[in-house]
């Protein structure tokens, strides 16, 4: 699938409390996927910056995908 | 369904055979965050069983499509320039040897033949054909009682090792207590056209015995995803309605 319309903002931990789940495509903060040190987040959506987004910086597709592929993020399960 | 007509003349012939399969929609997952896990208080126990998806994926990452524990699920490990299918149930775990980020679909079919303590067999069959088998005797702790995951990997303490899925999947099906043999996966792979697992096809003979199939989006409404073979229904997670897509295999 190509996503060229989704975008991508990480944001603290500490500020999951004013993610507004009705305009991202996460389901709910119990969903959201962590860093491995559980000091960060995401949330994505698909066309116009949720308002409460503004100012943040938003990243592509495969920008987003590089990010997560680091160390910071993924572990290997082999 | 087959069922029984009536004749001018009042005498009663079957009806002529319906067919309601058809396969329109698949399920494409981003790799960030995208994967389905079943309603709440719902669990799975597998052992001796067969179960099958179709994927496609461009990315060489890797990804998993189907984790019931730590020690049932199948992973696409990255290697190179592509992801290779591996196995990992109790008894034993295996790299298949057919690269598959290639943007194609390919249909993958696992098959877990024994049990704790006797003799063990599985087999990974890419495309209908076997790509790798491995046999060990093992004593395990049967998989009781999980969460079965599509798109996610989730291990025993609750945490992860942050590994989804990138890219589209179709026609997700468990045989519990079943081996499909390689004529019936071989019938099922159809040269590359999903059939109706709810009925028997050539040598696929195992439509009674399946007990969990999931369309992917036929039939289906965000961001749910029915059971149609039994009551384990996902829900789409961190997912728009956009991903259900047009984007199906055929030959």
């Amino acid at each position: 699938m190509a996503y060229e319309n989704r975008k991508y903002v990480i944001i603290n931990a500490s500020e999951v409390g004013t993610v507004d789940f009705s305009q991202v495509n996460e389901t709910s903060a119990n969903t959201l996927r962590y860093s491995l040190d559980n000091s960060k987040t995401f949330v994505k959506f698909d066309g116009d910056t949720p308002s409460f987004l503004d100012g943040k910086t938003s990243y592509t597709h495969s920008q987003i995908l590089t990010i997560l592929d680091g160390e910071d993020w993924t572990e290997e399960i082999e | 369904m087959l069922g029984l007509g009536n004749t001018l003349s009042g005498g009663i012939v079957p009806a002529a055979a319906t067919s309601s399969f058809a396969n329109e929609k698949s399920l494409a997952f981003d790799g960030s965050n995208d994967y389905m896990e079943a309603d709440g208080g719902t669990s799975m126990t597998l052992d001796e069983c067969s179960y099958a998806l179709w994927i496609k994926t461009n990315s060489n990452a890797s990804q998993i499509p189907f984790m019931l524990h730590n020690t049932f699920y199948f992973y696409l490990t990255s290697v190179g320039a592509h992801v290779y299918p591996f196995v990992k149930c109790p008894f034993a775990q295996k790299q298949g040897t057919i690269g598959l980020t290639d943007d194609e679909w390919h249909f993958i079919t696992v098959t877990l033949a024994g049990g704790s303590g006797v003799e063990s067999t599985a087999k990974i069959y890419v495309d209908g054909s076997l790509d790798v088998s491995i046999t060990a005797t093992v004593a395990y702790t049967v998989v009781t009682n999980q969460d079965l995951k599509l798109a996610r990997y989730d291990n025993d303490a609750g945490s992860y090792a942050a590994i989804y899925m990138n890219g589209n999947m179709d026609e997700v099906a468990i045989w519990k207590d079943t081996v499909l043999d390689a004529d019936a996966v071989a019938a099922l792979y159809n040269s590359g056209t999903p059939i109706d697992l709810s009925s028997d096809s050539g040598n696929y003979d195992n439509s009674g015995d399946l007990t969990h199939w999931w369309r992917m989006g036929d039939g289906d409404t965000f961001p749910s995803i029915d059971d149609n073979a039994g009551s384990y229904d996902f829900t789409m997670t961190n997912m728009a309605e956009a991903d259900l897509e047009d984007e199906v295999p055929s030959a």
